[in-house]
């Protein structure tokens, strides 16, 4: 029996992407030997897909759990805790599994029967049994994400990420569109590859911002370091950490400045912080926060520029900010804001 | 998911009597636990004092630890330990629809969600028909993401013993699940 022969610890290692270099070229090795192996590859693959619904049960309040812990292990009981919010890790866990469940399950459903048999090298990323999956966040969504390597990516609304089902070979590549926050997972072995518009940001193990909005890419590294490429024009740069550039559609990159980071970052925080931003612009990132459109009535209005940092649980508010610093009559109807 | 050194840090801090240490520790591990013991067990209430318990015999037994092998296989032998003396061990209740409500979050359709929900409780039928011992194999290989020789660590089998579960396992689970459609 065929089964019996397989290394099904090499496939597991495979599918969960924990594959080092010397496994992918065995299973390459393996997988061109027949077809055979193809399909077995194929099966488990799929009972893997199958067998994922099957994950993820709720978790008990770990506060509560730490504390009777806490007592067993000390005979006085600790009175005070040391403030150690278990509530936002409880929450990132949950969105963190919403998502990949999503994402897991989404695609299970896609695929109605295994993958075709056809492409016989796991270098190829196209080959069909390599799903790619997309994440899509709407207006008004945010969405994090783990990636198959244990990258944490953070979308911001009306963005989109593209990512292999487990990342093979020697380098990690997702193509994004929109804004997202990135924390790679560090790996000096396989570098990290942000494709966004025409630039490709590489890095080994790096938090950084990617911002890419009509056809203007802004990129600001929040920890470690960076490198900027234009595919357009193959220049290159350097970033360090608190350091942003910019790149327009031609591929021009501005020289590295150093920025304050809370104006770049204030999104994953929930809030919307502009400098010098026309109130177009504010608008257009208005419309994606809270889903909402805007109309100008008064067309010089667009040029007005606003400087702030605003929290974003109360749309009234910013908006009555707004209209008292511009001066300008900001009205909300429904789902349209009207500026006149 | 975690860097071994970081683990290993900790270790060395937890086995120095550091609780802060611990309840980091703690922190990192008390989901995977839970999920498994869940998993084997099909039983909230059983998971969590099982998951409880297991931190505090690790804290009591923390000298123990040996530095050279992999200490999250020695969190799940505890578990294990702990989940295969559990004689309250009885089929699963209703407490199951708790389960999968993060996963039908995630799909509005209706339609979506009843598939899901299905194919979730198919799954769990499934897994739980096979014998205790390959059945734990597969919840540690498939969902704790353990790899070979720390389920045999695990286990306390050989890494030969490891690969015939699986191999089991993945069988069986193959012509259940995949043959109906």
């Amino acid at each position: 029996m065929i089964h019996n022969k397989t290394n099904h610890d090499l496939l597991i290692r495979i599918i969960n992407g924990t594959a080092s270099p010397k496994d992918i070229n065995l299973f390459d090795e393996w997988l061109n030997q027949s077809e055979k192996n193809i399909q077995e590859f194929n099966s488990i693959k799929f009972l893997w897909m199958k067998t994922d619904a099957y994950k993820v049960p709720q978790i008990p309040d770990p506060e509560i759990m730490w504390n009777n812990i806490n007592n067993k292990i000390n005979k006085s009981p600790l009175a005070i805790n040391e403030g150690f919010d278990f509530s936002i890790i409880i929450k990132i866990a949950a969105v963190i599994l919403m998502a990949v469940s999503g994402i897991l399950f989404y695609n299970h459903l896609r695929e109605t029967a295994l993958p075709g048999n056809k492409v016989k090298t796991l270098s190829d990323f196209n080959t069909p049994y390599i799903n790619n999956f997309n994440l899509v966040s709407h207006n008004g969504e945010k969405i994090t994400c783990v990636l198959p390597d244990s990258t944490v990516v953070h979308l911001n609304s009306q963005s989109r990420l593209d990512y292999p089902e487990y990342f093979a070979g020697n380098i990690r590549i997702v193509n994004l569109t929109g804004e997202a926050y990135f924390s790679v997972k560090h790996d000096k072995n396989r570098p990290f590859v942000v494709r966004c518009g025409n630039s490709q940001v590489t890095v080994t193990g790096t938090e950084f911002n990617i911002r890419n909005r009509n056809n203007n890419t802004k990129i600001v590294v929040a920890k470690g370091s960076v490198n900027v490429l234009s595919l357009s024009s193959r220049i290159q740069k350097n970033l360090k950490k608190g350091e942003m550039v910019q790149m327009d559609k031609s591929g021009n990159i501005t020289p590295p400045v150093q920025v304050n980071l809370k104006y770049y970052l204030a999104w994953k925080e929930n809030k919307l912080a502009f400098r010098h931003t026309p109130l177009q612009e504010v608008m257009a990132e208005i419309e994606r926060t809270y889903n909402v459109k805007s109309e100008f009535r008064i067309e010089s209005a667009k040029d007005r520029t606003i400087t702030g940092i605003f929290a974003t649980d109360s749309l009234e508010k910013i908006l009555s900010v707004l209209s008292i610093t511009l001066d300008l009559n900001i009205s909300q109807k429904g789902m349209k804001i009207i500026i006149q | 998911m975690h860097d071994k050194q970081d683990i290993a840090g900790l270790i060395l801090l937890i086995k120095k009597g550091d609780q802060d240490a611990f309840k980091t520790f703690f922190t990192l591990f008390y989901g995977d636990i839970y999920r498994f013991l869940f998993k084997y067990l099909s039983n909230n209430s059983d998971a969590e004092d099982i998951c409880q318990e297991t931190f505090i015999k690790f804290w009591q037994q923390r000298q123990n630890i040996d530095n050279s092998s992999y200490p999250r296989a020695y969190l799940y032998k505890i578990a294990k330990n702990l989940a295969f003396n559990c004689s309250t061990r009885k089929p699963p209740s209703v407490s199951y629809d708790n389960d999968l409500k993060i996963v039908s979050l995630a799909g509005k359709d209706p339609q979506l969600e009843y598939d899901n929900k299905n194919l979730a409780e198919e799954c769990r039928k499934i897994i739980n028909d096979l014998p205790e011992r390959c059945r734990m194999t597969f919840i540690l290989s498939r969902y704790e993401g353990l790899d070979y020789s720390e389920i045999a660590e695990t286990m306390d089998v050989s890494l030969q013993t490891v690969k015939n579960q699986m191999s089991k396992a993945i069988n069986y689970l193959k012509e259940k699940l995949l043959t109906k459609n």
